[in-house]
């Protein structure tokens, strides 16, 4: 899968999407192979089929935000989520426009809206459907609403089994198409997937990461307000990764609390027996990362991510472009190859706000010693005595640095947002294909 | 960049459902014609 992977990514797209459309679809064909019934009418099998697509890609994106590691290793988790989200708004849209259509061509259902003499399966699409109105506004204005995100992580799991669970009871309870056998079987079978998945990302996967805990052996500050916080198993041998991944932490309270954040690990990929994070003080959880005492607990779940080096063995070299604390996975690719003995090139190009605020400094120039590596600051308030690059990575500073045989090397940004999109636009129009930019998102909330 | 290839993706699934979903709803509710329902009372 990985080698298929590097050398045709668009097949296992359309290997992945191929199965996202039939399950979606699954019902509906299944609904083909029984005799055509007394038409209802297009408009109101046209709503009909709506609902049954909305809910069978609701019922998905329980698979989508499992951390599956089969579907997480093909694109990452970033890009799950985005299409989570994407997908979920279409799923929404359908599921508003589903009643829409039967309230036009029969107005007379508008009736169901009365709740309290409503039949139930009409009740429980209403509620059904106010608890995605609820998932969508507090996760699309999550911050302007000022939901903290662990309450909205706890919330956002019980609208969504709400969501599905009445929605399904929706069409139940309609039963037209649910009472033959293989669809009341297929749907019983979705369902129960997803109920499974819920049991097992709130039940078993905490289960598992108690019985393999942790311990905070240092916390040690670092330039730029970043502190890394290093993990050492108890009783177990930790995990082995490779280097660029990330890991979900779980900090002094029970993991059955999932009130989880993930960070990447920036220490070597040859060391399970020893975790480093890196942490930059930015938000409520990561301010605090400062006061904890050695010996706290800890539980983590993990690796994920595809931005590694790892993955690509037979790359010629290596450009690394990373902002702030984007350094982190970047150094813990660096720290790994350094360890490894790894002789082939390394580009390094890191902005960061000041001299002074540079993380790891001093560590990347002890790496300059052990690796082929060229380390590019770039500063945007530089010292008055700076003779380096100054402003942003853009396309002029990329070009000069940038080996002219663009396919020879593979190219990791790890940086905000913004600075990501910018570099990825800037390394497409200095013709470097595609298929060799990877990136890691590490806002994920 | 990527997120624009994605947002192109899910709209070509969002298409291909849409069109399935009609699709379906045309086929239930098709025109069913003198001879197709001879035979299907004949098969009966």
């Amino acid at each position: 899968m990985q080698r298929l992977l590097m050398h045709s990514p668009v097949a296992v797209a359309m290997g992945w999407i191929g199965a996202y459309l039939f399950i979606t679809l699954l019902p509906l064909l299944i609904l083909l192979i029984y005799p055509v019934t007394v038409g209802r009418g297009f408009w109101i099998d046209f709503s009909v089929a709506l609902g049954f697509i909305a809910l069978a890609m609701m019922s998905l994106q329980f698979a989508l935000t499992a951390r599956i590691n089969r579907i997480e290793a093909s694109y990452g988790i970033d890009i799950l989520l985005q299409f989570h989200r994407f997908t979920s708004m279409v799923a929404f849209v359908m599921v508003l426009v589903h009643p829409a259509i039967l309230f036009i061509v029969q107005p007379q259902t508008l009736q169901l809206l009365n709740f309290p003499i409503a039949p139930w399966r009409a009740r429980m699409a209403v509620l059904s459907t106010l608890a995605f109105i609820a998932l969508v506004v507090t996760t699309i204005w999550r911050k302007p609403l000022k939901i903290p995100y662990e309450p909205w992580r706890a919330s956002h799991s019980v609208l969504s089994v709400l969501a599905v669970g009445l929605g399904f009871g929706h069409a139940l309870g309609v039963s037209n198409y649910l009472s033959l056998f293989w669809i009341a079987l297929l749907w019983s079978a979705i369902v129960l997937a997803a109920l499974w998945l819920i049991v097992y990302v709130r039940l078993v996967k905490p289960w598992l990461m108690i019985r393999k805990p942790y311990v905070v052996e240092s916390v040690n500050p670092e330039r730029g307000d970043v502190w890394t916080l290093a993990l050492r198993p108890i009783g177990h041998d930790g995990f082995r990764f490779q280097p660029g991944q990330f890991a979900w932490i779980t900090l002094n309270i029970t993991p059955f609390s999932m009130r989880e954040h993930p960070f990447s690990m920036a220490s070597s990929g040859e060391h399970p027996e020893r975790l480093e994070f890196g942490i930059k003080a930015v938000g409520d959880f990561t301010s605090r990362i400062k006061d904890y005492q050695p010996g706290t607990k800890a539980y983590l779940d993990g690796p994920y991510g595809v931005f590694s080096s790892d993955r690509y063995e037979d790359a010629a070299g290596f450009v690394l472009i990373a902002g702030g604390i984007g350094i982190t996975p970047i150094m813990s690719i660096l720290v790994t190859a350094a360890e490894r003995g790894d002789d082939r090139p390394f580009l390094l190009i890191y902005a960061s706000k000041s001299w002074e605020e540079i993380t790891y400094r001093e560590a990347l120039e002890e790496l300059k010693q052990r690796l082929d590596l060229t380390l590019v600051h770039v500063l945007r308030n530089p010292p008055s005595n700076w003779q380096g690059e100054t402003g942003y990575v853009d396309q002029e500073l990329l070009d000069r640095y940038i080996p002219s045989r663009r396919g020879t090397r593979q190219y990791f940004i790890c940086a905000a947002p913004k600075m990501m999109d910018q570099v990825e636009q800037a390394l497409q129009d200095l013709d470097v294909p595609i298929t060799n930019v990877h990136m890691e998102h590490y806002n994920l909330a | 960049m990527r997120y624009n290839l994605m947002l192109q993706v899910v709209g070509l699934i969002t298409l291909i459902l849409l069109g399935t979903a009609a699709l379906f709803a045309w086929m239930q509710n098709r025109p069913v014609s003198e001879t197709q329902l001879t035979t299907e009372r004949v098969d009966n």
